[in-house]
């Protein structure tokens, strides 16, 4: 059993960068290229993580972030933006919209895995220690 | 000469008998009194007597009957003459007593004296009839002779009281006439101290003058003002106080005061000390109560007012200087807000004429939309007494605007009743000017502030969008379970990666030399024919992969298409419109080429896009623009694209703008000059 990761990215390269490092890591990777496929996935396979690219086409990470939270079943699962976005003021953007976590580009994959899952809850955490 | 005896108790009757009877050239004696007559006639008896009946000690029926006893008298003719008739016995009394005549007061003096002398004549021929004895007895006699008496005394009390009644009713008419006539004295005596009072006590100085000259009289004032006394003011009369000399219009006052009565006019007057003061002098002349001509002078100082009216037309004139030098326009109003004054400045401002100004003409020259403002101004100034500050316009003849501050207050006199107002516009356009430029300015800033944080954003992400991935996969490069496919993909996608950086670094260079000007044009011989065919082949591929028809079409022969021009840019303008038309693009085509237009190559890009919004044609060649907000940008690129070709093409000497409409595409055209390379060299 393995926990689930949603990517909702529009950039191949980093999809696939994204999708290489969370599979190595155990996870089961869904992949959306742009907003509207992300909500869908989301609902369908109820991810244990979703990973937000911020610049999309048609619907911005910010805008997704907040259709998730709207949806009462959604509303646990940690929401990482994953941006090119680094100005001052993106990170406070992203959180305001809903996000729990906030990861800059360039990544760094020695330990993105890591960061990404200091965003866990405790419960989350215990459950990927013991999987 | 005949002696006649007269017997009257009154002396004026005796008087007027007497002259009668010596004018017609008798003697003539008086008695007062019966018993005097008596005693008279017995010492020399006359040839009449006439006798008044009423008498004190002996009445006239007394005298008559002792006459007629005496033996000496009894044959001279007895005659009453009487006043006091009022009843018909009395008549016939005095005959039955022996009288030969009964005359009645008042007879004319012809008919008197024709009594008189019958009388005589009727003596002188004998027919005098000798008065018999009474047969009457002496008792009925002394009865009648009494009551006709009594009724006599009676007659006369009345007729006295009478008279006391009259005299009573004249003696108060006479006390009112003294007591009116007093009145009258009294009334004439306060009227005079009432004049006097005014001439000592008015503040204005008066002399009481004959026509010649001579002064009568000076008041206290007129003393104060020559500094003099009065009896000084006397002594050296009119001319001593007019300065002659200096007063040419003195000889015209007096003859206009000989001519009409009155005359007024001013003078140079003549203190004791000898200084000269000016006064305004009128004279009158009259007659006074015994008909001789006299004059009047009231003199009135003017010194002061004099000094008044220089020191005002001083401080009328420093006004006059200052309101028609002042930098700022002035202008007044009456009551009613109807302009009566504006100094030059204001006209100058308004570039209306004075008259032009006047009453509500000015209302003409200001800008239409400030009219409202300005009443609504105006009437707060009215309701809160304060000059209230309003920002208007005055529209030129020639159709340029005057920018003014606008304050007027309300002028009133000592009453508080508002006489007027009195305003100020301060030329304030050079001001709003810059204020306009600041706001621009201001506004500019913002927006360039907006779009550089804007851009920031956009470079930021589209750095990093590279760099991620070439950090990302070459990290990933170091995984030894590769397959070899897995690695070449990996290094081809971090080649990639660079390139697109390396164009975004490029980019900002460029834009950056731009904006520093330190763009050069480096210009040599060019084939455009072959320059576009490259790019044609260039974008090939991946106008391919996405499905487009690429295609560049020309009609012009190699020989004209050689040119002088920047090769460099205008490779880079034309790569940048053909990659955009291909990433704006979908499916379709994309065609270029270009046309010679007299001096002028006219290049078009053409594609079947998204189109661009008109509202955005001009703003897509900003620097830092984008079609569409950053976070929602499908196509990428660091929105320099455009704001780079049109800096070019403008370097190169030509223009840049596009046609387009939403949903079927987009035709960007620019042009340079057209120096074909023969003509050249």
């Amino acid at each position: 059993m393995k926990l689930k990761a949603l990517i909702i990215e529009d950039n191949e390269q980093n999809m696939y960068m994204l999708t290489f490092l969370l599979e190595n890591n155990n996870y089961e990777v869904f992949q959306a290229f742009n907003g509207l496929d992300g909500i869908k996935a989301a609902i369908e396979h109820s991810p244990d993580v979703i990973l937000l690219d911020i610049q999309l086409p048609q619907m911005d990470g910010y805008q997704i972030a907040k259709e998730l939270r709207k949806k009462s079943d959604l509303q646990h699962i940690p929401i990482v933006a994953v941006t090119s976005h680094a100005m001052v003021g993106d990170r406070e953007k992203a959180m305001e919209s809903g996000a729990t976590g906030y990861i800059e580009k360039p990544i760094d994959p020695d330990n993105f895995i890591q960061r990404m899952e200091s965003y866990f809850s405790e419960e989350l955490q215990q459950r990927k220690i013991r999987l | 000469m005949k002696l006649v005896l007269i017997v009257d108790d009154i002396k004026e009757n005796l008087y007027l008998l007497e002259s009668l009877l010596k004018g017609y050239g008798y003697a003539t004696v008086s008695a007062n009194d019966g018993a005097e007559a008596l005693g008279l006639a017995l010492k020399n008896p006359p040839d009449i007597i006439i006798s008044d009946i009423l008498m004190p000690v002996m009445d006239g029926y007394s005298l008559c009957r002792e006459w007629k006893k005496e033996e000496t008298l009894r044959n001279i003719p007895f005659v009453f003459y009487t006043a006091t008739y009022t009843h018909p016995k009395d008549g016939e009394f005095a005959l039955s007593l022996g009288a030969d005549r009964f005359i009645i007061k008042p007879q004319e003096p012809e008919d008197f004296m024709a009594i008189i002398e019958q009388v005589l004549s009727e003596f002188r021929n004998g027919k005098i009839q000798v008065l018999q004895t009474h047969e009457s007895s002496e008792v009925t006699l002394l009865k009648e002779y009494n009551e006709t008496l009594i009724r006599k005394m009676e007659d006369r009390m009345l007729k006295s009281e009478e008279a006391e009644k009259k005299i009573r009713i004249y003696a108060s008419q006479l006390e009112t006439e003294v007591e009116h006539r007093k009145k009258i004295a009294q009334t004439l005596k306060e009227s005079e101290e009432k004049y006097r009072s005014i001439f000592e006590n008015s503040g204005i100085a008066i002399l009481l003058t004959a026509p010649d000259g001579k002064i009568f009289s000076a008041n206290d004032f007129a003393c104060k003002l020559f500094d003099r006394t009065e009896e000084e003011i006397i002594r050296i009369g009119r001319d001593g106080l007019i300065d002659s000399s200096n007063n040419p219009h003195l000889s015209v006052l007096l003859d206009q005061r000989k001519r009409v009565g009155h005359a007024k006019g001013e003078l140079a007057l003549i203190k004791k000390d000898g200084s000269r003061f000016l006064t305004e002098v009128s004279s009158v002349i009259f007659l006074d109560k015994d008909g001789n001509e006299r004059t009047s002078m009231v003199i009135r100082d003017l010194t002061e007012q004099k000094k008044a009216e220089e020191a005002l037309r001083e401080s009328e004139l420093r006004f006059r200087i200052l309101a028609e030098s002042a930098p700022v326009g002035i202008f007044t109003t009456d009551a009613n807000g109807s302009t009566n004054y504006v100094n030059p400045r204001w006209c100058e401002i308004s570039k209306l004429s004075y008259e032009e100004a006047m009453g509500s003409g000015w209302i003409k020259a200001i800008h239409p939309d400030d009219l409202d403002s300005i009443t609504l101004n105006w009437q707060q100034t009215n309701l809160s007494n304060i000059g209230l500050k309003s920002e208007y316009r005055f529209t030129h003849p020639d159709g340029s605007v005057a920018w003014v501050i606008g304050q007027a207050v309300p002028q009133k006199n000592e009453k508080g009743d508002l006489m007027g107002y009195i305003g100020t516009i301060t030329d304030i356009t050079e001001r709003k000017e810059m204020e306009d430029d600041l706001i621009s300015a201001k506004e500019k800033a913002i927006e360039s502030d907006r779009l550089k944080t804007t851009f920031l954003q956009n470079i930021s992400h589209e750095i990093r969008t590279p760099l991620n991935s070439i950090v990302g996969f070459s990290r990933l490069l170091s995984e030894e379970e590769l397959s070899p496919e897995e690695r070449a993909n990996y290094i081809d996608i971090v080649e990639q990666s660079n390139d697109h950086l390396l164009s975004i670094i490029a980019d900002i260079i460029n834009i950056a030399t731009i904006e520093a000007g330190q763009a050069k044009l480096q210009e040599k011989e060019i084939n455009i024919n072959a320059i576009c065919q490259l790019l044609s082949n260039q974008f090939k591929t991946k106008a391919e992969k996405q499905n487009i028809a690429l295609t560049f079409e020309t009609c012009n022969h190699d020989n004209e298409a050689l040119i002088l021009t920047d090769g460099t840019k205008l490779a880079q303008i034309l790569t940048n419109l053909i990659g955009n038309a291909i990433k704006f693009t979908k499916n379709g085509s994309v065609s270029f080429g270009y046309q010679i237009d007299n001096d002028k190559l006219v290049f078009f890009i053409q594609d079947t896009g998204i189109g661009i919004t008109p509202e955005m044609h001009q703003d897509i060649f900003k620097r830092f623009r984008q079609v569409e907000s950053s976070a929602t940008r499908q196509f990428g690129g660091s929105g320099l694209g455009l704001a780079i070709s049109k800096a070019n093409v403008e370097l190169l000497g030509g223009q840049i703008w596009v046609e387009s409409e939403i949903g079927k595409g987009s035709k960007f055209y620019f042009t340079i000059p057209y120096k074909p390379a023969s003509q050249a060299e």
